[in-house]
């Protein structure tokens, strides 16, 4: 390493670090703009397959943010096939609601929230228009690896999946209600389940501004 | 010629000067990105990636950099790559952006990398430097792999996404904290015996 | 809110251990936990570090989003910690000779401590706003304290110990370290009454 004493005036220094961070910032300027379309087509692209994965037909959708949040926006999804409602598509979290979001959501202040293990749990439920759980797509899950992770099975989602709405008490039954529980991840059970619950009571709120039959 | 320094510089960081078995640094990513062999492997390539880059560019910044401030200036060039590719990791394979999570950016604080460029991208030619960053990364992987297909065995029965055991295999602690903790000083203790016993 | 604090501090503190269930701040915590004293001395500048760094980070990060470079996230964070940690040994030489020989040597380790920056990027990842950032910072730092000085008290014991040669060192204190961690993995499924 250069380490002449005379030349080396903290000016000196403070000028050459500059240098550095504009020429990184420079670069990463660069390589930024190179992959920022990629990285938000990543992201349309996730948002696709999964309702892909709910609703099982439409050409058209409208989205609406119910819940805005820089990294976990709470959306609802109007689905529509030739011009009519095919399925709605609400994405949504585990994530702790403050009373505020919940009103704004037009759910009850004493709505039951049941957090995740680990980060909150992102899900897209989606609902036909005759008031069934067409499916529902994990969108991040970060729980316990064997064991909260097996929520994003077939197995599991088929507790949801083609349920009518008003049929079923979304709680597990460990709380009294009709959902089975993972043993041993009752914790991501539960988390899933109230959300999915909330996600029902955000559809029925709206299925009838939305004019779905029944 | 060319093949024996290859070899020889290979042997040097995959073995006698293994980062995480024999220098013992960058603990964080390999407890927290070996729950399989795939994410090891993601890790893995990406630090090599910046370890590469991070002391080829030094290097050839060696001569230019002032003593006082060399360490906020690798600090500079080491987190301009790693952003490099945390960026292309995003944007070209997502499943492992997802995987590897906030441990991509920290690659930046792993000892690994400010430590070979202090101890030798500072005071070498770059086309050293780099073979330098690229065995010590190879090392480095190849620690992650070993461990990472054990937990991920251990733990779920596969490798590398496909299972392989001939009977339901779930010894789930392997995938969680405590199973990295234990995995990581086995193998240590391992690899110290039988250090032991050749030196004998 | 309160009861909202609350819940952050104690899962922060033990059920999300930073050591034992996120690894982060690993290796300070294997090499400086020899003895109780030293334990309490780098459990103490991680705490004052780590919520410096979250309270300024945070105001960095408006900054960033503010001008559109959200992709300087890594560059920016890891030179301000770098910067404050030269900052607070400066000051803290000058300002207070004793708690410099307390805690002076453990600073420079702190900077590369993935803790510091791991706790920063996540603090800005689960959108917490300034006060959270803080209670967050300081029960996570708390968290290593604690779980930094049970393992120096462990290892105080350890010496005692006939330990077979391939383990001694560092394959022990990682073993321990993961009985530990099992230890916490008992916190899961707690129900926080609030």
């Amino acid at each position: 390493m250069k380490s002449r004493n005379r030349g080396q005036t903290d000016l000196y220094l403070v000028m050459i670090l500059t240098a550095f961070s504009a020429a990184s910032g420079l670069l990463l300027a660069l390589v930024n703009n190179l992959t920022k379309d990629r990285i938000a087509q990543v992201a349309v692209e996730k948002q696709k397959k999964a309702l892909a994965e709910i609703i099982p037909e439409f050409d058209a959708t409208e989205a609406e943010t119910l819940l805005p949040d820089s990294t976990d926006p709470f959306e609802l999804i109007v689905c529509r096939k030739g011009g009519s409602v095919s399925g709605v598509a609400i994405k949504l979290s585990s994530r702790l609601l403050s009373p505020q979001a919940l009103q704004k959501l037009s759910l009850p202040p004493d709505t039951r929230q049941d957090q995740a293990y680990g980060d909150p749990i992102r899900l897209m439920v989606g609902f036909t228009p005759d008031r069934k759980i067409s499916g529902v797509s994990v969108l991040q899950c970060r729980e316990t690896p064997g064991l909260g992770t097996k929520i994003d099975t077939p197995h599991y989602k088929s507790n949801f999946a083609g349920q009518d709405i008003a049929a079923k008490k979304w709680l597990v039954k460990k709380d009294g209600g009709d959902i089975e529980q993972i043993t041993a991840a009752t914790i991501s059970s539960r988390a899933m389940t109230s959300t999915v619950a909330k996600a029902v009571a955000i559809f029925t709120a709206r299925a009838t501004a939305l004019n779905l039959s029944k | 010629m060319q093949l024996d320094y290859i070899k020889k510089e290979l042997y040097r960081g995959v073995v006698t000067e293994n980062p995480i078995f024999r220098i013992v640094l960058g603990m964080c990513p390999t407890l927290a990105t070996t729950t399989n062999a795939t994410n090891a492997v993601g890790m893995g390539i990406s630090v090599i990636a910046v370890l590469t880059c991070s002391n080829a560019v030094i290097s050839l910044l060696r001569n230019v950099i002032p003593n006082k401030v060399r360490i906020p200036a690798f600090i500079v060039v080491i987190a301009t790559f790693v952003t490099v590719v945390d960026l292309l990791i995003a944007a070209f394979a997502p499943p492992l952006y997802e995987a590897l999570g906030i441990f991509i950016p920290l690659i930046v604080v792993n000892c690994i990398i400010l430590g070979r460029a202090e101890a030798f991208a500072a005071k070498n030619p770059v086309l050293p430097s780099i073979v330098d960053g690229v065995v010590m990364g190879v090392g480095f992987t190849a620690a992650l792999v070993l461990i990472g297909a054990l937990r991920e065995f251990l733990g779920a029965g596969t490798l590398f996404g496909h299972a392989i055991a001939p009977f339901r295999n779930e010894f789930i602690l392997m995938s969680l904290a405590p199973g990295a903790f234990i995995t990581l000083g086995l193998v240590l203790a391992g690899i110290n015996h039988l250090q032991r016993s050749a030196g004998k | 809110m309160m009861s909202h604090l609350l819940a952050i501090v104690i899962t922060s503190a033990i059920f999300n251990n930073v050591i034992l269930s996120q690894f982060l701040g690993v290796c300070p915590f294997l090499g400086v936990s020899k003895a109780i004293s030293t334990a309490w001395g780098m459990g103490m500048a991680v705490t004052f570090v780590m919520v410096l760094a979250s309270a300024i980070t945070f105001f960095v990060q408006l900054l960033l989003v503010k001008a559109g470079v959200g992709y300087l996230q890594t560059l920016a964070f890891i030179l301000v910690i770098a910067a404050l940690v030269q900052m607070v040994e400066i000051m803290m030489k000058k300002l207070s000779p004793a708690l410099y020989q307390a805690l002076g040597i453990y600073l420079p380790l702190i900077t590369t401590n993935c803790a510091v920056l791991g706790i920063a990027l996540l603090a800005v990842k689960k959108n917490y706003g300034f006060v959270e950032s803080i209670v967050y910072s300081f029960a996570t730092a708390a968290g290593f304290t604690i779980a930094i000085v049970i393992f120096a008290g462990i290892r105080e014991q350890m010496r005692f110990s006939k330990i077979p040669e391939a383990m001694q060192g560092v394959p022990i204190a990682l073993i321990t370290t993961g009985i530990m961690a099992l230890a916490f993995m008992g916190f899961a499924g707690f129900k926080l009454p609030f």
